[in-house]
C-alpha cells in the first residue's frame, strides 16, 4: 500500500535522528535506531527495509561493523555511511569491496541522499 | 938400445905425471878414497919410471933394487884403488839410500809399520812410536792388534784382526778407525793395510799405514754439525716463514673481507644517512601533519554534527512550506543554507589537509584544490592581497594523493602570501599542454636572491626568521611533485616577485575505475 521505500537510519545522536526523520519521512518510510544492536533487531524483524544509512562513530559498534553484520544476514541490501569525518582508508576499502555503496558527509545533502537511495531501491524493485 | 929404453921411459914418465896431475886435480875437486889410492899408485909408477930412466942412463947403479920394491908396492895399491873405486863407492851409495829411506820412513807424517806375514809388527816409524810413546823395539814381534795403539777399544782390535786377515789374503784394506795417543786421547785414523809379495808371489810383509785425520774428521764433524744446524735453522725458518705467510694470507683475506664489509657498511651508512635525512624531514612533517590532522578531523566532526542538525532542521522547515509567500522567511532560509554551506565548505577544505589516505590514484581536481587552499589562507589574504584567478576552462584533473596535492598548493600559495609584505597581488593561472597540467602562481613579493634559488628545495633551508619556518615546506612540496611525476620551477627577481610553475601529468586511469564503482553495490 505504501509506495515509499523503507529505509533504516542508525545514529547515536538523537538530534540527528530527529532531523533525518523530519527531512526524509515525506519521501521514505524512515526507521531509526540509536545503536548497531537496535538496528540489527529492527532489520531482522522487518524484511521490507530496502536501504540502510548509518553513522560511523558510535559507541559499542561502529557503522562499518554494523553494516558487516547486516550483510552477513542479507548481502543484497545496499548500505551507506553518513559521517562527520573525512573518509578513512577503512572506508575506502569498504567502498572498493562494495560493502557500502557510497560515503556521505555531514551536513547531509538532501538531494544527494534521495537520489542515491532511489537509484538503488528502484534497481532492486526490478528484480 | 939403452937410449931407446930411456926415451920410452921418459915418455912413460911424462904421461904418468900428466895422469897424476889430473887425478890430484880431481881429488881436489871431489874427494874420494880411491882417487887418493890412484894418485899414490901413479906416484909409485912415476917413481918406477924415473928409477928405470936412471938405471938405463947409468946415473944410479943400484936402481934395480928400488925398481923391484916399487913394483911390489904398486900392484896391491892399484888393486886396492880399483876395489875402492868400484865396491866402496857402491857401498856408500847404498848406505846413503838406506839413510834416506830411513829418514823418509821415520820423518813422514803418516804412521807407517811393517808387519810380518802373520801380522806381527816388525818396524814402526818414529811418528807412530812417538804418538804412543814406544821406546826402541818395544813393540817388535807383537801381534799388531795387541799393540798399545789399540788398547782403548776391543771393537777396533777385532776390526783390525779382520783387516789383517783380509790383507793376508792379498787384498789392500782401507778403513777408518781410532787410536789412542800416549795421553790416552782418541784420534781418528785413516788406516790401510797392503800386502807385499816376493817374486814367488809369497806373502812376506804387510805394510800398515795410518794418517791422523782427527782434525779433518772433527772439522768434518763440526762442518756436518754446522750443516745440520744450518739445515735445522733453514727448516725452522722456512716453516716459520710458511706459517707466517699462511697467517699473513689468512689475515690478508680477513682484512679483505673486513674491508669489503666496511665498504658495504660505509655505503649502507651513506644511504642510511640520506634515508635518515629524508625520514627526519618526513617525520618532522608527519608529526606536524598528524597532530594537525587529528585536531582538524576532531574539529570537523564536532562542527559537522551541529551543521547536520541545522541542515536537517532547514530541510524539515522547508518542507513545512511555512516560507511560501513570506519574503522574510525566504531570506532567513537562505541565510541558514548559505551559512551551513560556507562552514561546511571550510570544514571540507580543512579536512583535505588532514587526509591520511595512502592512495596515490585519487582524482585531484586542481581548481578545487587551489580554491580549498585559498579558503585556508583567507584570513591572511584578507584586504591585503588581491587574488587573480585565470583558470583553464577544461577539466583540470591529475591522479594522485588529494591530501598531498592540497599540501603542495597551500604551501606555494602560503609562500607567495608571506613574500608580500604589505599590499600585493597573486596571480594563479592554469593551462595545459599535450601531457601536462601547468599551474603558475606569481606573486608581487620581495623575490628570491639568485644564490638562494637553487637551495630553496633543500631540507631545512629557510630565509624566514627563526620560528617562522622549518625549511621543510618546499622540500616536501618538491618530494610530492616528484612522486606524482611532475616538475617544479622557480623564476624570481628581487623586489619584483616570484613565479612558481608546477607541472603535473594528466592521467586517465581513474576514469575507468569510477565507472566501475558506480555499477557495483547493487
Amino acid at each position: 500500500m505504501n509506495n515509499k521505500p523503507k529505509i533504516l537510519y542508525v545514529d547515536d545522536e538523537e538530534m540527528n535522528i530527529t532531523v533525518f526523520r523530519l527531512t526524509f519521512s515525506k519521501v521514505f518510510e524512515v526507521l531509526t535506531a540509536e545503536s548497531g544492536e537496535k538496528g540489527m533487531e529492527i532489520f531482522t524483524s522487518d524484511p521490507d527495509i530496502k536501504f540502510i544509512i548509518s553513522d560511523m562513530r558510535m559507541p559499542a559498534m561502529n557503522g562499518l561493523e554494523f553494516i558487516r553484520k547486516i550483510r552477513n544476514v542479507c548481502a543484497h541490501v545496499p548500505c551507506s555511511i553518513l559521517s562527520g569525518y573525512q573518509e578513512s582508508p577503512e572506508i575506502l576499502e569498504a567502498l572498493d569491496n562494495g560493502e557500502i555503496v557510497d560515503y556521505l558527509l555531514k551536513p547531509f545533502n538532501r538531494g544527494a541522499i534521495e537520489q542515491l537511495v532511489l537509484k538503488h531501491v528502484n534497481g532492486t524493485t526490478g528484480n | 938400445m939403452e937410449s931407446y929404453i930411456v926415451g920410452v921411459n921418459v915418455i912413460s914418465a911424462l904421461l904418468i905425471s900428466i895422469s897424476a896431475i889430473i887425478v890430484f886435480m880431481r881429488l881436489y875437486r871431489n874427494r874420494g878414497q880411491y882417487k887418493i889410492l890412484l894418485g899414490v899408485a901413479l906416484i909409485i909408477l912415476l917413481a918406477g919410471s924415473i928409477i928405470n930412466i936412471y938405471q938405463h942412463s947409468t946415473i944410479w947403479e943400484n936402481a934395480e933394487e928400488f925398481e923391484q920394491i916399487v913394483s911390489i908396492l904398486f900392484l896391491p895399491i892399484i888393486i886396492f884403488a880399483i876395489y875402492e873405486s868400484i865396491i866402496g863407492e857402491q857401498l856408500r851409495t847404498h848406505i846413503k839410500s838406506e839413510q834416506m829411506f830411513k829418514g823418509i820412513f821415520n820423518q813422514t807424517f803418516s804412521f807407517v809399520g811393517l808387519l810380518d806375514s802373520e801380522g806381527r809388527i816388525l818396524e814402526a816409524n818414529s811418528t807412530a812410536c812417538d804418538f804412543i810413546g814406544y821406546g826402541n823395539d818395544e813393540y817388535k814381534g807383537v801381534f799388531f792388534p795387541e799393540t798399545r795403539w789399540w788398547e782403548h777399544s776391543a771393537e777396533e782390535k777385532t776390526k783390525l784382526t779382520g783387516a789383517i786377515e783380509q790383507a793376508r789374503q792379498g787384498k789392500t784394506v782401507r778403513y777408518e778407525t781410532t787410536n789412542i795417543d800416549k795421553d790416552e786421547k782418541v784420534h781418528y785414523i785413516d788406516i790401510s793395510l797392503k800386502p807385499i809379495h816376493d817374486s814367488h808371489d809369497k806373502l812376506i810383509y804387510l805394510i800398515a799405514e795410518g794418517r791422523d785425520i782427527t782434525e779433518i774428521k772433527s772439522t768434518r764433524l763440526e762442518l756436518e754439525k754446522h750443516k745440520r744446524n744450518l739445515e735445522d735453522i733453514v727448516d725452522r725458518r722456512t716453516s716459520e716463514l710458511k706459517t707466517a705467510n699462511e697467517k699473513l694470507q689468512l689475515k690478508n683475506e680477513t682484512l679483505h673481507e673486513k674491508n669489503t664489509i666496511i665498504n658495504e657498511q660505509n655505503a649502507k651508512l651513506v644511504s642510511t644517512l640520506i634515508d635518515l635525512k629524508e625520514t627526519q624531514a618526513q617525520l618532522f612533517h608527519s608529526e606536524k601533519m598528524a597532530s594537525l590532522g587529528v585536531l582538524t578531523a576532531g574539529v570537523a566532526h564536532e562542527i559537522n554534527n551541529p551543521l547536520n542538525y541545522i541542515i536537517g532542521a532547514y530541510e524539515a522547515l522547508k518542507q513545512k512550506e511555512i516560507h511560501l509567500g513570506d519574503e522574510e522567511a525566504e531570506i532567513i532560509f537562505n541565510a541558514i543554507k548559505t551559512g551551513v554551506d560556507r562552514v561546511a565548505g571550510i570544514v571540507k577544505s580543512l579536512n583535505q589537509f588532514s587526509r591520511n589516505t595512502p592512495s596515490d590514484n585519487e582524482e585531484c581536481k586542481i581548481h578545487e584544490i587551489l580554491d580549498d587552499s585559498l579558503v585556508m589562507l583567507q584570513s591572511q589574504l584578507n584586504n591585503r592581497i588581491e587574488i587573480h584567478k585565470n583558470y583553464s576552462d577544461e577539466t583540470f584533473v591529475t591522479f594522485g594523493n588529494v591530501g598531498n596535492i592540497h599540501q603542495v598548493f597551500l604551501n606555494i600559495l602560503s609562500n607567495a602570501e608571506q613574500a608580500i609584505n604589505e599590499k600585493g597581488q597573486i596571480w594563479i593561472k592554469t593551462t595545459k599542454n599535450d601531457n601536462h597540467l601547468i599551474i603558475t602562481i606569481t606573486d608581487s613579493g620581495k623575490g628570491i636572491e639568485k644564490d638562494a634559488i637553487n637551495k630553496i628545495t633543500d631540507p631545512f633551508y629557510t630565509t624566514k626568521d627563526p620560528g617562522k619556518g622549518t625549511g621543510l615546506g618546499l622540500s616536501i612540496v618538491f618530494g610530492i611533485i616528484k612522486e606524482h611525476g611532475g616538475s617544479l620551477e622557480f623564476e624570481s627577481e628581487v623586489n619584483k616577485g616570484t613565479t612558481v610553475t608546477v607541472m603535473l601529468p594528466q592521467k586517465g586511469m581513474k576514469h575507468e575505475q569510477q565507472t566501475q564503482n558506480s555499477l557495483c553495490g547493487r
